[in-house]
């Protein structure tokens, strides 16, 4: 199965403003792993997450999904194979009930409305919200929203999952929830992040990221308790962690 | 502030009720649309001194009313709130038109009332029925109901949309009103020199809201052109109520009982 | 200001709808050729933004009264003229629907009062014009205020007219135009005010927007002349011909059933016709509701009273179906 590898070499983007919010950034991961893209905010974790579905173009380096070179004529096909998540899931909920935006995209990929029904179901079943089905976006919690939110990307039936800064905003129970949620899934996941607590509950490897660029990349348990690497990037230890030494 | 909340309050209320499951909310919305429409069109059709016709039309929105088991209280507050405009422009009739038309226990009534009251109650129940109809159908079913009578899909892409986000608006509208109040007690307004940071700043957020919008739609394989679910399947039920209400306004608009009545007389 | 159904006859009601979805089926057609599909989420969401900013009020000076944002001109400056016409025009469905604000019979009028005039008037020929895409504070701010005066003056001059062709009300012509006119003129100043500050603001922070820099630019213009042609005519071919058939006949009624069938030219040749001409017949002798618009005094008021009573009839008998029904509906429950 090693057409779900991702691999960035030498990735740039500048901001038309001038912004260089990634600086040759390259990482290599493989199929099935889950892995966390930590650093501060402004590190440039959303910006490389739009660059690898596409929404942004990078200026210099490449992104190879599978075999695929990311570029303008691969990526109606890339996009089926990586669900994202944004930071804000009222930006990514524009339908006005669950159902209708979890079918969003499975009609876009012209399913029949049985086979549509189907999808809609069964990715909500996968984030435990069968029973807000027929609810209007409003009227979902934070929490809801995030899951409904990760069921519109799963209704595609994406080998990667992209999430940015899935846990923001999440009060510590539907937090949980969440987590149970995430570990479960079999998929290639990158989840940019500066909750660490999460990252080490469900990721194994753990990229850190400052001013564009890759400062560490290792075993998430590892990474979480270099006091100096996290000091230098503005992360503090996993609350769990903390006490203990290396 | 009381006004956003107002507001959003009875969009959800509008928008909960429809999501109801009763008789009413079951037929198809197509038929509700254009039996609303056509029940609109005979009411303002009546000549302006015909208050019998027009008081004899509230038949209709009184029996939708039970049907969808609608509290009388939520559609007042709405006509209220309708009705000064109407009001307004109408209340020149009494001035305007003096000629004694009738006498009522005695007291001999104008014209210009008559054509008063009747615009108010044509007001009411034009205004009524609307709103029973979002009540029992949902902008959801209705712009589906849209897409069938062939109105433009952009368009009604764009009332779903529009409607999908006004929550989220009025939400920070809110809050902005709310931040403002805080530190600036006592006003009635917005100062106006920060008339325009105030609402630029929210603008600058929607329209980058606008663009990440678009961005999660293609990131689902948005390709232009938006794709709804199928359209209702339209049983015997709505063909009977498209058929009674029909046989009913007619009833009404032709003045049977009036006709039973004068010749009881 | 929202024009009202009630206020409306069926004709003018009639020929401002399809003056309005003439508009609409246009801009629509034009933008699925033209747009960029990045607009359309831009443009709901920004419906949804003047929804909410109509809800803020800002403080006059020296006043001591407050307005609102009216919108139309802010979308179509944002926007452009026509995805800002289509955008104003499904706010406008919302509000009519949600919130009572005028109808859906007048839903044509409004559109046509709020959203013609501010896109395919005042912004292509006003603000465009004032503008000629040479971009400072101070043209921004003449061209916002200018053109949402005018377009609020057409919108309100519009309002008297759909008022007195509709003959709803006995408020002479005249004095409508002398209440309205002035009126509008200082909702349109402060409505104009607060325009300019927000598109200068915008224009300060992220003059791309504005000055619609990012955009992928139609192959061609459109002709905008075309459009307001081609809206006016539908307008008085509508509003003519339903004019026409409502003056015809007076009561009203027979356009709504009969217009379909064409019987008035097509003198009973065939047993359709012929048909419907004898129902049309008999049902110019059914007595009205109402009191004879020729009465003079107190007229006959047995058969007009009898009109009253027989719509009274008619509500008490509904409401007495309806308490059945919710009487019924709870026995089952
Ligand atoms: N649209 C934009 N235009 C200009 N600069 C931006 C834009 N978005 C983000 N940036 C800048 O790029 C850098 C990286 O941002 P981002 O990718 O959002 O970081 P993170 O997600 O790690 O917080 C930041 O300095 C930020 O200010
Ligand atoms: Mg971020």
């Amino acid at each position: 199965m090693s057409h779900h590898k991702i691999d960035i070499k030498d990735l740039d983007y500048m901001y038309p403003d001038g912004k260089k919010a990634v600086n040759g950034f390259s990482i290599n991961i493989t199929h099935g792993e889950s892995v966390a893209l930590v650093g501060a905010n402004g590190a440039g974790k959303s910006t490389l997450l739009s660059l690898m579905v596409g929404i942004l173009m990078p200026q210099k380096g490449e992104i190879i999904i599978g075999d695929t070179h990311l570029s303008k004529e691969t990526l109606p096909l890339l996009r089926q194979k990586i669900g994202m998540t944004f930071q804000n899931a009222d930006d990514q909920l524009f339908m006005n009930s669950v159902y209708e935006d979890v079918a969003f995209g499975p009609r876009n990929y012209k399913l029949n409305e049985e086979e549509v029904d189907a999808r809609v179901i069964g990715a909500l079943k996968k984030v435990d919200a069968l029973h807000l089905k027929d609810r209007p976006p409003y009227k979902l919690s934070g929490g809801e929203k995030r899951a409904v939110s990760i069921a519109t990307a799963l209704s595609l039936d994406p080998d990667i999952l992209l999430m940015d800064e899935p846990t923001a905003a999440l009060d510590p129970k539907s937090r949980r929830r969440l987590i149970g949620i995430l570990k479960e899934f079999a998929h290639t996941k990158i989840i940019a992040t500066h909750d660490l607590d999460m990252a080490l509950d469900v990721c194994d490897r753990t990229i850190v990221m400052n001013q564009g660029t890759v400062v560490a990349d290792g075993r998430t348990k590892d990474i979480m308790v270099n006091d100096e690497l996290l000091e230098k990037c503005s992360l503090e230890r996993p609350l769990i962690l903390q006490g203990q030494n290396n | 502030m009381s006004n956003i909340t107002g507001a959003l309050y009875k969009i959800r209320y509008l928008d909960e009720f429809s999501r109801k499951k009763t008789l009413m909310h079951r037929l198809s919305p197509t038929i509700k649309l254009i039996v609303t429409l056509i029940y609109i069109l005979l009411v303002v059709s009546f000549g302006k001194y015909q208050l019998g016709g027009v008081i004899a039309m509230s038949a209709y929105p009184l029996i939708m009313l039970s049907l969808a088991e609608m509290p009388a209280k939520e559609l007042i507050k709405r006509v209220v709130v309708a009705m000064p405009f109407v009001m307004g422009v109408g209340i020149f009739n009494p001035v305007f038109d003096r000629d004694i038309m009738t006498y009522f226990l005695g007291i001999g009534i104008s014209g210009g009332w008559i054509s008063f009251l009747t615009l108010i109650v044509k007001g009411v129940l034009t205004v009524s029925s609307a709103i029973i109809l979002v009540g029992t159908t949902g902008i959801e079913n209705i712009a589906h109901s849209m897409r069938i009578l062939k109105m433009p899909k952009i368009f009604v892409v764009l009332i779903l949309l529009t409607y999908r986000y006004i929550s989220v608006l009025m939400e920070e509208a809110a809050s902005i009103w709310t931040a403002y109040k805080l530190r600036a007690p006592g006003q009635k307004g917005i100062r106006h020199d920060v008339w325009g940071p105030l609402l630029g700043q929210l603008l600058l957020r929607t329209y980058d809201r606008g663009i990440r919008v678009y961005d999660a739609m293609i990131l689902r394989g948005f390709d232009g052109d938006f794709r709804m679910g199928t359209a209702f399947v339209t049983g015997i039920g709505s063909y009977l109520f498209l058929l009674i209400a029909l046989a009913g306004f007619l009833i009404i608009r032709l003045s049977v009982i009036t006709m039973i009545l004068d010749l009881l007389i | 200001m929202h024009m009202a159904d009630a206020l409306l006859s069926p004709a003018v009601g009639g020929a401002m709808w399809a003056a309005a979805s003439g508009g609409a089926a246009y801009s629509a057609n034009k933008l699925k050729t033209d747009l960029d599909d990045r607009k359309i989420p831009l443009m709901g969401v920004m419906g949804a933004f003047v929804f909410a900013s109509q809800m803020i009020n800002f403080t006059i000076p020296a006043t001591g009264s407050s307005g609102h944002i009216g919108g139309g001109m802010l979308l179509a400056i944002l926007l452009g003229g026509h995805a800002g016409f289509l955008t104003m025009a499904s706010v406008l469905l919302i509000q009519a629907l949600f919130f009572a604000d005028g109808g859906l019979l007048a839903l044509g009028a409004n559109i046509f009062n709020l959203g013609f005039f501010t896109c395919y008037v005042a912004y292509p020929l006003i603000y465009k014009k004032i503008i000629s895409n040479k971009y400072t504070r101070g043209r921004l701010i003449a061209a916002s205020v200018i053109s949402v005066v005018v377009a609020l003056q057409l919108g309100a001059f519009s309002v008297v007219l759909q008022t007195f062709f509709s003959g709803k009300t006995e408020l002479p012509f005249t004095s409508f135009l002398l209440l309205m006119q002035p009126i509008h003129l200082a909702i349109g100043l402060v409505e104009g005010l607060i325009t300019a500050a927000v598109v200068s603001f915008v224009w300060n922070a992220r003059p791309e927007i504005i000055t619609h820099a990012n955009e992928r630019k139609p192959l061609k213009n459109i002709d905008i002349r075309k459009v307001i042609v081609g809206v006016l005519i539908a307008t008085v071919v509508v509003g003519g011909f339903l004019s026409w058939f409502a003056s015809e006949n007076p009561d009203g009624l027979e356009w709504a059933i009969f217009n379909t069938t064409g019987t008035e030219e097509l003198e009973g040749s065939n047993p359709v016709n012929e048909f419907f001409a004898r129902i049309q017949e008999k049902t110019a002798f059914l007595p009205d509701y109402g009191f004879k618009e020729t009465s003079e005094g107190a007229g006959n008021s047995g058969t007009s009273f009898s009109g009253v009573t027989g719509g009274i009839i008619t509500m008490v008998l509904a409401l007495g179906v309806g308490k059945l029904i919710s009487v019924f509906k709870r026995i089952k429950s």
